[in-house]
């Protein structure tokens, strides 16, 4: 109960914009955890708040890791790690980012991207990267390398892609490597189908690769289609 | 040609062909007619009794059998392996049968793939056993709910000191739908068989040729917790005792647990000439364990699509999970408790506060497990899981 406390506490005091709602979850979340566990998240939480980073998060983790019944050593882990993640994600993205900002860069670098990757989706717009961001962490997850994965975001950004349209990109090229496709390949002509609804002009040079073995260019997306 | 072959299974005193010692050949029969677990990836294990007639020895036998049976698919790349015996007294017998193969990546719903087989049989009343190995090479259109094949294979056998050559052709369309499947293929067949005199094989005179076309329609029908599978054949071979000869083979399955069943099967088998089958009627009964429920075989084969958009009452989540009865998910947006989606004619929806930025989530259909959606990448949830990644704009 006296760690209860402690994270009511820290996050009530720490964070003077703290909503009502935050401590109660804070307080659900530190109720079931273990003495140990609940130190860690006591902590990562005055940690995060004293480098600016969103305490929202770990406490989601925190919680998520109780209902999926994780042993508390698991959930320690996984506090720390996403801490770390969003530490790397505020360094690059900057200090104003934004929550969702964060989150996306932490789950991008989860999938495998590095913090150069943010730095240049973030360097490649003046708006929200929540989308761009959401979009490598998906495409980095379906397979396709961080560096192919970033020109072609920055390429459709520098088109004036909407959110929309990037988090397609990412959505369909999951669908066509759950197909049985390669991500790369994939990556290649789902750009293209994109490319196309932005209008005509220029096609970006991220979209030159070869899209099939036969290196014949196609305008249009193929259909996946499941393998036997 | 054709006198000397329709002698040579039923005349006595003129040689006879039997392709194989007939014990060797039960628990081939057993594999058979008990039903290759379709689609099933894992082992799955039969154990059964049966009751077997062999009409070209004029014997029956009674025993109890088992069968291993292995499936498994690793990217392009597939392979089964299967094994079985029946021991009865004073004989046993078994089989084994190890597959593998690649198929292309499809393209435009064309495939193809190339099989190698290696498959035995081997019997306490004969020395040695058979061996036989297959290589067939497959042509696919695969239109995910139909589709037709043409398939060529070569083979080479060997048993009692000779080596029998073979080779054939076949070709079949399926359909199917989510409660079954049909199919209907032909296949032109050139191979040899031996020839023996006398009762059980005594007396081995020589080979020769083989050619046969046949017919096939297969059917496989499954309710949540039964299936049914019927196989009926008609065999045109103008060197057998009847120039058009039917077979059938019809195998049923109750579940009576999520991966137990019991299985029964019945079946009038004509001899297959590749493998060195003889031709049996059979009946059998059996506990088939490690199979899931067919229920929970279709759940598995859905692949739940998670769809956002915006309604006067805020964001909607939509799931397109074709089949399934009931769908849930759980995310960070749903403080990781499971919320039920309320069916919207082909889709499952639910009004959730969902805002912009990226969430993890898990789907659930038919109360199985959780897991990603299709077009939801999978990272680590970091507690040894996997959550699906959706991005809101």
């Amino acid at each position: 109960m006296r760690s209860v406390a402690v994270i009511l506490v820290l996050v009530s005091c720490s964070a003077a914009a703290a909503s009502a709602q935050q401590v109660a979850f804070a307080a659900s979340v530190g109720a079931e955890l273990d003495s140990a566990t609940q130190a860690v998240v006591a902590r990562e939480l005055v940690r995060a708040r004293e480098r600016g980073i969103p305490v929202e998060p770990l406490l989601a983790k925190a919680r998520e890791g109780r209902l999926k019944r994780a042993p508390g050593e698991r959930i320690r882990f996984a506090i720390v790690a996403l801490a770390a993640r969003l530490d790397s994600a505020r360094g690059a993205l900057g200090s104003s980012s934004t929550l969702s900002e964060l989150v996306g860069g932490a789950d991008a670098i989860a999938a495998g991207a590095d913090v150069a990757a943010l730095r240049a989706l973030r360097a490649a717009t003046t708006g929200s990267v929540a989308a761009p961001v959401g979009t490598l962490a998906q495409l980095c997850a379906s397979g396709v390398a961080p560096k192919r994965a970033v020109e072609m975001i920055v390429a459709l950004l520098k088109r004036n892609a909407t959110p929309t349209q990037l988090i397609s990109l990412g959505n369909q090229v999951e669908t066509d490597v759950a197909s049985g496709l390669l991500p790369e390949e994939s990556a290649s002509v789902r750009l293209r189908g994109v490319e196309a609804s932005l209008g005509s002009g220029d096609r970006v040079q991220a979209t030159s690769a070869p899209i099939f073995n036969d290196g014949r260019p196609r305008t249009t997306p193929q259909k996946p289609t499941r393998r036997p | 040609m054709g006198d000397r072959g329709r002698h040579r299974k039923s005349q006595p005193g003129v040689p006879s062909v039997h392709v194989i010692v007939r014990r060797s050949l039960r628990g081939l029969l057993l594999a058979l007619a008990m039903g290759r677990p379709l689609g099933a990836q894992g082992m799955v294990v039969d154990a059964g009794v049966s009751v077997v007639r062999f009409p070209d020895d004029s014997s029956t036998i009674a025993g109890p059998s088992i069968r291993l049976a292995a499936t498994g698919v690793r990217g392009r790349f597939f392979g089964a392996a299967s094994a079985g015996a029946v021991a009865t007294f004073g004989a046993t017998s078994g089989f084994a049968s190890l597959l593998g193969g690649m198929a292309s990546r499809a393209i435009g719903g064309w495939s193809t793939d190339v099989t190698g087989e290696l498959a035995t049989v081997a019997g306490s009343s004969r020395a040695g056993g058979v061996g036989t190995a297959i290589l067939s090479a497959r042509a696919l259109w695969n239109g995910l709910a139909s589709g037709w094949w043409l398939r060529a294979n070569g083979s080479s056998s060997a048993r009692a000191g000779a080596t029998l050559p073979g080779g054939g052709v076949d070709a079949g369309a399926f359909w199917g739908w989510p409660n079954g499947r049909l199919s209907l293929s032909v296949t032109q067949e050139w191979t040899r068989a031996q020839l023996f005199t006398g009762r059980f094989r005594s007396g081995f005179a020589g080979t020769t040729p083989v050619r046969y076309t046949e017919a096939e329609l297969t059917l496989h029908l499954e309710g949540d917790r039964t299936s049914l599978d019927i196989s009926s054949s008609a065999r045109r071979d103008v060197d057998a005792a009847r120039i058009i000869d039917p077979a059938i083979t019809a195998v049923a399955a109750f579940w009576a647990g999520e991966t137990r069943a019991v299985v029964l099967s019945v079946a009038h088998q004509l001899p297959d000439w590749v493998h060195g089958a003889d031709a049996a009627d059979a009946v059998s009964v059996g506990l088939r364990l490690k199979q899931p429920t067919p229920l929970h075989t279709r759940t598995m084969r859905l692949i739940p699509v998670v769809l956002v958009s915006d309604s006067d009452s805020g964001r909607v989540l939509r799931v397109r999970a074709s089949g399934a009865a009931t769908v849930e998910v759980m995310g960070d947006f749903t403080e990781w408790e499971a919320v039920a989606l309320t069916r919207s004619g082909a889709v499952f929806e639910r009004a959730i506060p969902l805002g912009s930025g990226s969430h993890r989530l898990v789907v659930r259909i038919n109360g199985g497990s959780w897991r990603p959606a299709a077009n939801t990448p999978a990272v680590d949830d970091d507690f040894g899981g996997r959550a699906g990644l959706l991005v809101v704009p």
